[in-house]
């Protein structure tokens, strides 16, 4: 989500859901978030505890699983 | 001081009650009797930093102490403590709960008041189905109005030391809280107003511009552009028609007023910590009291209108900014 600059609450909900989604597939999500704005949202909400975020796609790669 | 005699009390609401207190040492002695009721369960005490000093100093050597909450780390947002009480009460579900919430100090402002009214009337319905009394504080020397409009919302009122009924209590219900609340002041007529159908971008720009120029740091302005969005979100996804945004500043703070055909049912929206796990929508409004100093909800027929209030820096340290500006621009 680099590119993202903003996102609400909304889009939180649909973060989860496709992040459930793809580990019933086996799978992880991991987002990159570089925009204030969407961190904020993400932390505010908690979803930033739910969902594996990071701040770039070295840091995304280099950690292992949650 | 003895807990209030069964017969003044509701028998639906036993144990919502009110305290007009004169200073801190009255504060927590109140507070500390009023926990002790709830033995062998869990005690909440949220309250202004000179009375929970008092309060520290003055709790039961023997007794499991209380969690203490500052009710200006909770947010000076009335909503922000009401989400606590409640979300406490909601940990606590299945054991006995008594919860001091400081609702009403002297420099309080009446818009916050109002608010904090609000939420007190709403407060049994908030905590139906728990085991929870809840003792609601305010300063004696608030307004004569403010007292009495708070002794309407308590069975029973702890004042001077004497537990007795509360004047002109009127029961629970809803509509007490509706009662409560009277109709918004007018926009200023240099406010400036944006309509909005489909388009989200203009919304947050225009947000992002009048935050800046009223002096909000970048973080701040960041909030409001966030709280305002979830209110056009809602507006675009749920209310028929356009919504408007409306902007004015005061010395003191900006104000952001989002207006739509929608309705908000539910008195209680947003007050209660979505699980962060959900994968469900909901957490708007929820948002917005976190990211605001005060919010102001009026809802009906005709729409609803929400009012979002962010404080200003002081004016001297945006005077020193534009000074220092200056300076480092020569």
């Amino acid at each position: 989500m680099s590119r993202t600059r903003f996102c609400d609450s909304s889009a939180v909900a649909a973060l989860i859901r496709a992040s459930k989604a793809i580990a019933a597939a086996g799978a992880q999500l991991r987002l990159i978030v570089t925009a204030p704005a969407v961190q904020r949202v993400l932390r505010l909400t908690g979803a930033d505890t739910i969902l594996s975020v990071h701040t770039s796609i070295a840091d995304a790669t280099r950690q292992p699983d949650k | 001081m003895t807990p209030p005699p069964a017969a003044h009390c509701d028998e639906r609401d036993p144990g919502h009650a009110a305290l007009f207190y004169r200073d801190a040492a009255e504060f927590s002695a109140a507070a500390r009797d009023f926990v002790r009721r709830s033995t062998g369960g869990a005690a909440l005490v949220a309250a202004c930093p000179g009375n929970l000093t008092a309060m520290q100093a003055n709790l039961d050597r023997e007794a499991p102490p209380p969690t203490l909450a500052e009710v200006s780390s909770a947010g000076t947002n009335p909503a922000r403590l009401f989400g606590l009480v409640r979300q406490f009460a909601a940990d606590h579900r299945g054991q006995p709960v008594s919860c001091v919430q400081e609702l009403g100090w002297s420099s309080r402002r009446g818009s916050e008041l109002t608010e904090a009214l609000r939420n007190d009337a709403l407060i049994d319905l908030a905590l139906s189905g728990s085991d929870a009394s809840v003792l609601c504080a305010y300063d004696a020397r608030l307004d004569q109005n403010v007292l009495a409009a708070v002794e309407k919302l308590h069975p029973v009122v702890l004042a001077d030391g004497q537990w007795r009924a509360g004047h002109g209590y009127r029961g629970t219900s809803a509509g007490g809280a509706a009662t409560t609340l009277g109709p918004l002041s007018s926009p200023p007529a240099a406010a400036a107003m944006l309509t909005y159908r489909t388009d989200q971008t203009a919304v947050r720009e225009f947000t992002a511009g009048q935050a800046r120029a009223a002096g909000l740091s970048a973080s701040r302005v960041t909030d409001l552009v966030i709280a305002v969005a979830e209110l056009a979100g809602n507006t675009l996804d749920h209310a028929p028609g356009p919504g408007v945004l409306t902007t004015w500043v005061t010395p003191e703070e900006i104000i952001c007023q989002v207006e739509d055909g929608g309705r908000i049912d539910d008195p209680l929206a947003g007050t209660l910590r979505p699980k962060p796990e959900s994968d469900q929508r909901g957490r708007g409004l929820w948002v917005v009291h976190q990211l605001c100093d005060l919010v102001e909800f009026r809802t009906g027929r005709a729409g609803t209108v929400a009012r979002l209030h962010m404080r200003r820096p002081e004016l001297s340290s945006r005077a020193q900014r534009r000074l220092g500006s200056r300076s480092s621009a020569t």
